[in-house]
């Protein structure tokens, strides 16, 4: 018993003196880490601090309450060639690969290649397919093998978020972007980019405690700091009219081998813009949206511009619509060096000032105004002045061209500054700014300011911003020269000597002005911007365009009004088209006859 | 008994402010999920009704576009 006894007491000091040894080591671990052990690694120890919570970035709506731009997911799958049993994966394999041919449109033998590869070489991280939707994973999600799951079928699914454009390459330069350089600087681009203080919301801040790797948990059950939701922009672009303008810009550009074109649609009562779309050609002659150039380009419009001298002719008295302006052979000289000839080449003899107009004569429109101002010639440039064609529209998008109208006072103003003035050279507008021009014709002589944004705010609550229109001039004539120069507009389509008779149509009346304008004069190769400008319908217009189509291949085409005006009268079309014709049947009035 | 029977709440009741924020996470990505089928279906919906992708499908069986305003006859009473 005695012998047992011992034998227990033993092993309980050898128990004893095993607990103390491990606690001295404990008790010196601790005293060493608390004293002496310096931390190396970039392991972070702390478990409580502030973290920040991102507030989520607003979305863009169009006005038609499509979603244009919002912060999307986007998948990532890969596969874990290793998981799949042998009796799973030879079963199902060609099955898989049929499924997956067809979902990427790829060769059903390429995939059993690929997958047999990976498999060969053990790959535990294959990708199957990158920036898919939630509808897209959730199909490849129920194809053979991946249906398994990741601990059978080994199919990884790994997230990310990204800024997304819905409308693709339509409209990419007007919608924009906003991101950070590598010097840390903000390239804010378009409607993203000039919002991007009311999109981007604010940050908060939250006291959490770490419980797990990569999981932290809130300590209280406030914010330190809320975080604010960024405003949702509601803009004016109608999607299915943008839609219908790409389309048929994109269409003629590739028809007539342009450099690149723009097209503006435009509400005229409001100013709101319906369309944008900018076009450029890369090395391949694909079009893409490269640089805004209904804002920022700005260019001598040539032709359009005799609507700006013509109503200023007409305001000041100068002229009547029946004058007689004598075109002669179609050749003007200045100091006996500087031509000014008619596109025609022969002149249209006498006309009237109208037709001068409607047939874009710039002999005619030369004579009407050097004849008239060559003595005061402040008087036609302090009145265009007075139209605010010199100053810009101040839009929020950065990057608006200036306009350029050269002044007498002017350093390099000399003999044949007025002349050329009168048919649109030594002048510089953006298409934008013209067309905000036309629209006030249309609109009864009301300029109303382009406006790309209807309001800012918050879903279900009242908008912080919000604009019906602006107005940056209540009248630009007298309405008898609105109602002389738009009569005129109307004539250039429907009559046969207007330059863009092309487009006329019995069932939509459009109205507007053709423009031929060349670029590099001075050297051997001239090349040539055709545009159009208008309103439709005619007698009430709804919206105003321009269409403008930079060196088109002159071989196919070039004036404005076999190139540029069919794009605003098929678009027109197609906007109309879509809008019923109301006939209302009283039946009070109706009597039958037996 | 009674302080361990502090003790045992006192773990049960962080272990279950645990699981919540594990509930509250998982169903957080669930919202989002779902978010994304709704976001990702109206934009298919968009696409798929603009008017350049109509055409597309229906040129093959012969459509084309009108050529004039459509006529909406209202009657009154």
């Amino acid at each position: 018993m005695k012998k047992l006894d011992k034998r227990i007491v033993n092993r309980m000091n050898i128990l004893f003196f095993l607990f103390l040894l491990f606690s001295l080591v404990v008790i010196s671990k601790i005293f060493y880490i608390q004293n002496t052990y310096e931390d190396n690694s970039s392991v972070s120890l702390e478990t409580i601090k502030n973290i920040e919570v991102e507030s989520s970035r607003g979305n863009i709506y169009s006005e038609n309450g499509d979603l244009i731009v919002s912060t999307v997911t986007k998948y990532e799958l890969r596969w874990d060639s290793k998981i799949p049993s042998s009796n799973l994966y030879e079963s199902n394999l060609d099955t898989l690969s049929t499924r997956l041919s067809i979902f990427f449109n790829k060769e059903k033998n390429y995939f059993t290649r690929y997958l047999n590869q990976a498999r060969k070489n053990n790959n535990r991280y294959l990708l199957i397919g990158k920036n898919l939707s939630i509808t897209e994973v959730n199909y490849v999600k129920s194809f053979p093998i991946f249906n398994q799951g990741l601990y059978k079928g080994g199919l990884i699914i790994k997230e990310s978020h990204s800024r997304q454009s819905h409308l693709g390459k339509v409209a990419e330069r007007t919608i924009g972007y906003e991101k950070v350089d590598e010097f840390g600087n903000y390239i804010r681009v378009g409607l993203e980019g000039a919002y991007s203080e009311f999109l981007a919301g604010k940050s908060g801040l939250r006291l959490m405690q770490k419980i797990a790797d990569g999981q932290w948990k809130p300590m209280t059950s406030y914010y330190e700091r809320d975080p604010v939701q960024g405003y949702d922009i509601h803009t004016t672009i109608d999607t299915e009219i943008q839609d219908i303008v790409h389309h048929e810009l994109l269409h003629q550009l590739e028809k007539f081998e342009a450099d690149h074109g723009t097209m503006i649609v435009m509400e005229t009562k409001t100013g709101k813009i319906k369309a944008i779309s900018n076009l450029g050609a890369n090395q391949d002659g694909k079009f893409y949206e490269r640089l805004n150039y209904a804002v920022g380009e700005s260019h001598e419009p040539g032709s359009t511009f005799k609507l700006m001298t013509m109503i200023a002719a007409l305001e000041d008295g100068l002229v009547k619509p029946n004058d007689s302006v004598d075109t002669g052979n179609g050749i003007l000289k200045f100091f006996n060096k500087y031509e000014v000839k008619d596109s025609n080449n022969r002149g249209y003899g006498k006309i009237t000032v109208a037709e001068a107009f409607e047939v874009s004569s710039n002999t005619g429109m030369v004579k009407i105004i050097y004849d008239n101002y060559k003595d005061n010639p402040e008087r036609i440039v302090d009145r265009l002045m007075n139209m605010k064609i010199n100053k810009k529209i101040d839009l929020d998008i950065v990057g608006e061209g200036e306009p350029k109208i050269p002044h007498p006072q002017d350093e390099n103003w000399n003999g044949i500054s007025l002349p050329w003035m009168a048919f649109g050279y030594g002048v510089s507008l953006t298409p934008l700014q013209q067309l905000t021009f036309y629209n006030a014709v249309a609109n009864n002589g009301e300029m109303v300011k382009p406006s790309f944004i209807k309001s800012i705010g918050s879903f279900g609550e009242k908008p912080i911003y919000q604009i019906d229109r602006e107005i940056i001039m209540p009248s630009i004539s007298s309405e008898q020269t609105l109602n002389y120069v738009r009569r005129m507009l109307i004539n250039v389509v429907e009559k046969p000597w207007g330059t863009a008779n092309s487009i006329y149509d019995e069932t939509l009346r459009i109205a507007g002005k053709t423009g031929t304008a060349q670029v590099d004069y001075t050297s051997e190769e001239t090349e040539y911007i055709s545009s159009f400008i208008g309103y439709f319908p005619a007698e009430n217009p709804i919206y105003s365009s321009i269409v403008v189509i930079h060196k088109p291949n002159k071989s196919i085409g070039y004036y404005g009004g076999s190139v540029a005006a069919p794009v605003v009268k098929n678009v027109a079309k197609k906007i109309m088209n879509n809008i019923p014709i109301e006939i209302i049947i009283d039946t009070n009035k109706i009597s039958a006859v037996f | 008994m009674f302080l361990s029977m502090l003790i045992m709440m006192t773990i049960y009741s962080s272990h279950s402010a645990d699981q919540k924020v594990f509930k509250i996470s998982e169903l957080n990505k669930e919202v989002n999920r779902l978010n994304d089928i709704s976001v990702s279906a109206k934009i298919d919906l968009m696409n798929v009704k603009m008017e350049s992708k109509v055409l597309l499908r229906l040129r093959e069986q012969g459509f084309y576009p009108s050529n004039s305003q459509p006529l909406k006859i209202i009657i009154r009473d």
